[in-house]
């Protein structure tokens, strides 16, 4: 069907992951990757920081909690690049840690008699971001001309280790060296830093220190 | 399949044929066998334009059944257009436009004046002789400019020399000869997505100046505007000899564990 989704266009993608390991989950996935902000759902974006436990404000003792949504809604309006990640709700909805795997492959298996019928119908239906489900995320801001820099790259722990994180990471290079910018950093904790470094990421070749302002505001 | 009742008037007939779920829609043969609900009454002579209504009509059609079939789809508010957030944020300046920030007599009985100022054009060649002076390596004029043009905040610092016996009223002559007198002699610049991060790039003082307190003033400036739009998190990258420099106007290097890292092409 032609309408549904564009798969040749260049701000969308229609994509498969795989996972390593799989006991009842099906073992690849559809992904759709919408580069668009009109496909950002705020309150889903807000939702998903929260399951990824990821705070806007880096430092602890800046902010803590929920997301301000009028700033989310500035931040991202003024982000050069954003990327976007949805699969279909039902696989979002994978198992997340060891205590639960019984009780939730018992409900799986129960849900998938009852609703097979919806099940089947989800599967057959495209995936688009308006029936999907925001998994992965990630944005960048930038100058235009000389440098650029990625933030709050996050992707739901349940899907994690598929390599959505890298498309995402990859998604964002790629446009912003098609802008001729190539001088992109990514602020990252010590947990996050294998992560890009795998994605091609170092620590600065001329040897800078990162630093960031944590004085309050004098008065 | 659903159906949609067509209308037996012939104003809404040719809406009927809106109903079939054909992908594509060939305007130069209307097949009345293929389609079921099509009257074979009036098809108009103008077929160009009823096209474009139908193929619009069609579309909010499958959206309506695909949002009702799958899942309760609440939009909830999306993301607005930059532009009406534009007129909220640059109704007041961020920095201050322009000031003095030293006066001081020099040797030869010159007035010199260190002006402050953001928002002002800047001359990219001015400022990549600025670089040279630092010893910054050579970067593209357009890029140079185009960075210029999208950062978030930009603060310079020019030197204007004036003779002592100038009088106060600024005639044109004086003004010309200010325009020649004024000398870049500081820079830094900030980007940012105007509501959690920013990074400050590009500090620079003329190396003539430097030592007396002018970078720290513009860096100041640059934190505390950020600071007061908001802006919590103010990173930069700092060579290893400016590092006690930033230190001294409240940074930290490292602050728990978050460090930068760079992409490099392989």
């Amino acid at each position: 069907m032609g309408f549904a989704v564009c798969v040749g266009n260049a701000s969308m993608e229609l994509r498969w992951v795989r996972r390593s390991k799989c006991d009842d989950a099906p073992r690849s996935i559809p992904i759709f990757i919408s580069t668009l902000k009109k496909d950002i759902n705020l309150e889903e974006l807000r939702h998903l920081y929260s399951r990824c436990d990821h705070s806007c404000d880096r430092l602890s003792k800046n902010g803590s909690g929920i997301v301000d949504m009028k700033k989310l809604r500035t931040a991202i309006s003024r982000s050069d690049v954003v990327v976007s990640v949805f699969c279909k709700p039902h696989h979002a909805v994978l198992v997340e840690d060891a205590e639960e795997e019984t009780l939730s492959s018992s409900l799986r298996k129960q849900n998938k008699d009852e609703s097979s019928l919806g099940d089947m119908f989800q599967d057959v239906l495209p995936l688009t971001p308006s029936n999907g489900q925001l998994v992965g995320f990630g944005r960048a801001y930038s100058d235009y001309g000389l440098t650029a820099s990625i933030h709050d790259l996050m992707v739901l722990p349940s899907l994690q280790r598929m390599g959505i994180g890298k498309l995402i990471a990859n998604r964002i290079t790629r446009l912003l060296t098609s802008r001729d910018i190539y001088d992109i950093a990514a602020l990252c904790f010590e947990h996050e830093r294998p992560f890009f470094k795998a994605c091609g990421f170092a620590d600065d070749r001329m040897g800078s220190t990162t630093m960031m302002f944590t004085k309050s505001l004098e008065a | 399949m659903i159906l949609i009742p067509t209308s037996s008037s012939s104003s809404c007939s040719y809406y009927s044929c809106c109903c079939l779920p054909q992908a594509s829609f060939n305007s130069n043969s209307y097949p009345s066998n293929q389609s079921l609900f099509l009257s074979k009454s009036a098809y108009p002579s103008h077929q160009g334009s009823r096209k474009l209504k139908t193929l619009r009509l069609r579309a909010n059609f499958w959206e309506s059944i695909r949002s009702g079939f799958v899942k309760n789809n609440n939009t909830t508010q999306l993301v607005e257009p930059p532009s009406t957030t534009e007129e909220d944020e640059d109704t007041e300046p961020l920095l201050p436009v322009e000031f003095t920030l030293v006066e001081r007599t020099l040797q030869d009985g010159l007035i010199e004046e260190i002006i402050f100022s953001s928002g002002g054009e800047i001359d990219v060649y001015d400022l990549q002789t600025l670089c040279d002076k630092v010893g910054w390596p050579r970067r593209p004029l357009t890029k140079l400019a185009a960075a210029l043009k999208n950062s978030y905040m930009v603060a310079t610092l020019h030197s204007v020399l004036k003779p002592s016996s100038s009088s106060s009223s600024s005639s044109e002559g004086d003004n010309e000869q200010q325009q020649k007198n004024k000398k870049l002699i500081g820079m830094a610049r900030a980007t940012s997505d105007h509501a959690f991060n920013a990074t400050i790039w590009d500090v620079l003082v003329d190396p003539e100046y430097q030592g007396q307190g002018l970078g720290k003033a513009l860096v100041e400036k640059l934190v505390r505007a950020l600071l007061q739009r908001d802006i919590g998190n103010i990173s930069l990258f700092a060579d290893s000899q400016v590092v006690d420099f930033y230190q001294n106007l409240g940074f930290e290097a490292d602050p728990e564990g978050i460090k930068g890292m760079f992409w490099y092409p392989k």
